[in-house]
């Protein structure tokens, strides 16, 4: 019975599902070929990486340390917030549902058991696939290495597998635990008349009253912290990791407290002018304001991984490691991004039907969602350019970095952006098409 | 007949209309409603109101019938058409406010005017001049989840107002307020349709809401059952008036 309801349930949400299982599946095709070309790297054993005191600094370690396993557990650690983000993606809209079984007394167990049915059954099918896509990437890498004259082969050891397996059984156990808590916290939230937007609708009114003195000191300090990496760049300085997770927060603040209020005082200001301005800018503070701890993410991880590119002389192993790394890193995160905006947007259709009743045209309302999208992407690839330009530049100029690959780094930061906008926008258009249900 | 501003002639609306579960919701409803009319539209649960203001404020077409806004046919306009004449004639609120949670209050007022591509200069005074006149100018940088109910009700009348339009729809308004808030919410209705000769169509379960309006339709089982006006009644006499019609449709209901 609950395993009947569970497929009808499935059925109803096909798209979203499709999303998770496509989530499912690239995470475990990056980490079966991880696993397998780190393990290659030391002959299929563990590897120990923290060999001396100076090197304990985690810092030093991501600039001058092993590439191999401590590349792993950052890999490892982008999986397990992409997955989160697209669990929270896939079972937001069904908090309604999960509440009315809970009125018709299904236990916190039942609802539990019937959201692990569906992510099982979506496992089943994604895991299998991202294996032998696995298989069949290891066996092209193999095949680029052999035309490079590189004798080294890369094998599927046993080490690798049971990394692998582990890794694969802790996601599975994070996804299992993300489905639970979110069974108990809907139904409880839902039980006593709220709902699940509210709980987390305490924003601000986008920093537009007044600012007293420490406001303003934190806010040339986050502009201060933001412009930092850039200098360290541009200068070649050392503590490049560092300087960057300090920018990142940096350009937090300098999000939430400067740009956002900026928009919203040139929304009143100018945006009038347009209807499709008016609106697509306030659904962009929104987007962004939920975001943009994932968009900070990406751009400190992609610049983190190229500092350790260029920081020292890789073997074409090493070398091959950590570009994959840099790829998976910018798959991963794009597609974190790309969840996190589309759980918020599954709440727009409300939206969209208010602006039916003011008066907007079909026409005008697909402007404004595909206004929106533009903005939202083209302002994560403005800081993108902006962060990775400075880096690529200053590497570029030292002589640490050639055309060729510099193109390749910015294509693998960018494509994975671009598809996501793509897919974006498919799934936004089917949202605001959508009828409204009470 | 000059100053009728909506009306319906032969109004019906058929649900699922091609199959066996068809349900008709509305049938031969022929109203005229005249300009500086407070028209009030009462009924029980399913009786067919919401379905009534959803065909007179062109949210919904009717399966046969016509709607009648200042003088168009609101059956001939193509999507696009009724989009404009929406923000153009009508003013819509409702008992969930119907705000933009995502825009600020200043935006959510804007809306209709950038619609109606007024200048951003004017859309500036006119916002800041209604958002006085309802006491809401304090708040205009504000989102409306950090609004009361009060407050979020007087945006959205606001919203509703800017553009002057023809008629003000308002589905339930005081639904999710409470009494204070109510009372407040038709006061000022009524001083809008009393000063500025608004003419506004609400629709209310409320009885002592309702006696706020010059006029009153019951809508019973999908047909205007009971049409009744204020006229020289103070507002006591024409509540117990309400009160004694909404009690005697529940006695037949009972009885039979």
């Amino acid at each position: 019975m609950i395993f009947k309801e569970a497929m009808r349930s499935l059925r109803n949400s096909r798209s979203k599902a499709i999303f998770f299982a496509l989530t499912f599946y690239i995470t475990t095709t990056l980490l079966f070929v991880y696993f397998n070309m780190a393990a290659a790297l030391t002959g299929g054993q563990p590897e120990v990486y923290i060999t001396s005191a100076n090197q304990a600094d985690l810092f030093q370690l991501l600039e001058k340390g092993n590439a191999g396993n401590l590349m792993m557990v950052f890999v490892v650690i982008m999986c397990f917030i992409d997955l989160l983000f697209c669990n929270d993606f896939f079972v937001k809209n069904k908090a309604k549902e999960l509440a009315v079984r809970l009125i018709c007394g299904a236990t916190y167990i039942h609802l539990a058991m019937y959201l692990l049915i569906q992510t099982v059954l979506l496992l089943v099918i994604s895991i299998p696939l991202g294996i032998l896509t696995g298989y069949g990437l290891i066996g092209l890498m193999n095949h680029l290495l052999a035309m490079q004259g590189e004798t080294f082969v890369i094998t599927i050891s046993t080490y690798a597998m049971v990394e692998f397996i582990a890794v694969l059984v802790f996601v599975v156990f994070w996804t299992i635990l993300l489905n639970c808590s979110f069974a108990y916290k809907s139904g409880a939230v839902l039980l006593a008349g709220g709902n699940m937007g509210a709980m987390k609708d305490n924003r601000g009114a986008y920093g537009m009253g007044s600012k007293p003195a420490v406001q303003i000191l934190l806010n040339v300090a986050a502009v201060v912290a933001a412009i930092l990496p850039l200098y360290n760049f541009f200068n070649g300085s050392g503590a490049l990791a560092i300087s960057m997770v300090i920018g990142s927060v940096g350009l937090n603040r300098v999000m939430g407290s400067l740009f956002l209020p900026l928009l919203t005082r040139q929304n009143h200001k100018s945006g009038t002018k347009k209807t499709v301005g008016l609106i697509s800018n306030g659904f962009l503070r929104r987007d962004m304001q939920f975001c943009k701890v994932t968009v900070f993410l990406l751009i400190c991880d992609l610049l983190v991984v190229m500092t350790m590119l260029f920081s020292r002389e890789y073997s074409t192993l090493e070398y091959l490691l950590v570009i994959v790394t840099y790829i998976s890193i910018a798959i991963l995160q794009s597609l974190t991004i790309m969840f996190r905006l589309e759980t918020d947007l599954s709440g727009r259709m409300q939206d969209y039907h208010i602006l039916s009743q003011v008066g907007v045209s079909e026409a005008e309302k697909n402007k404004i969602m595909h206004s929106e999208v533009s903005k939202f992407y083209l302002l994560i690839l403005a800081l993108v350019v902006i962060y990775a330009g400075t880096a690529f530049f200053s590497l570029y100029r030292s002589g640490q970095a050639s055309t060729s690959q510099i193109l390749l780094l910015s294509a693998a930061a960018i494509l994975p952006l671009l598809v996501t906008d793509v897919l974006t926008r498919i799934y936004y258009s089917q949202i605001i098409k959508e009828p409204l249900r009470d | 007949m000059d100053d009728i501003v909506l009306y319906t002639k032969n109004l019906k609306k058929v649900y699922n209309a091609d199959s066996l579960n068809a349900v008709t919701a509305l049938h031969d409803i022929n109203i005229e409603v005249h300009k500086g009319d407070f028209l009030g539209v009462m009924g029980p649960s399913g009786s067919g109101k919401s379905t009534f203001i959803n065909m007179i404020s062109t949210m919904d077409y009717p399966t046969d019938g016509h709607v009648y806004i200042q003088g168009k046919s609101v059956m001939k306009m193509s999507a696009n058409e009724i989009g404009r004449f929406r923000y153009e004639n009508l003013g819509f609120i409702f008992q969930s406010f119907n705000l933009l949670d995502t825009h600020t209050i200043y935006e959510n007022i804007a809306l209709p005017l950038t619609l109606a591509k007024v200048d951003p200069k004017t859309i500036e005074d006119r916002i800041i001049t209604i958002s006085k006149q309802l006491n809401i100018d304090t708040l205009l940088n504000k989102v409306p989840l950090e609004c009361s109910g009060g407050q979020r009700q007087r945006t959205a009348i606001a919203r509703a107002l800017i553009n002057n339009p023809g008629i003000i729809v308002a589905d339930e308004p005081t639904g999710a307020l409470d009494s204070e808030n109510s009372e407040e919410l038709m006061v000022l209705f009524e001083k809008l349709n009393r000063e500025n000769g608004t003419t506004i169509v609400m629709v209310t379960h409320d009885s002592y809401v309702a006696s706020f309006t010059s006029r009153l339709i019951f809508i019973r089982d999908g047909a205007i059952s009971t049409e009744i006006r204020r006229e020289g009644m103070d507002q006591d006499e024409y509540f117990q008036k309400i009160v004694a019609i909404s009690s005697s449709g529940r006695s037949r209901r009972k009885r039979a």
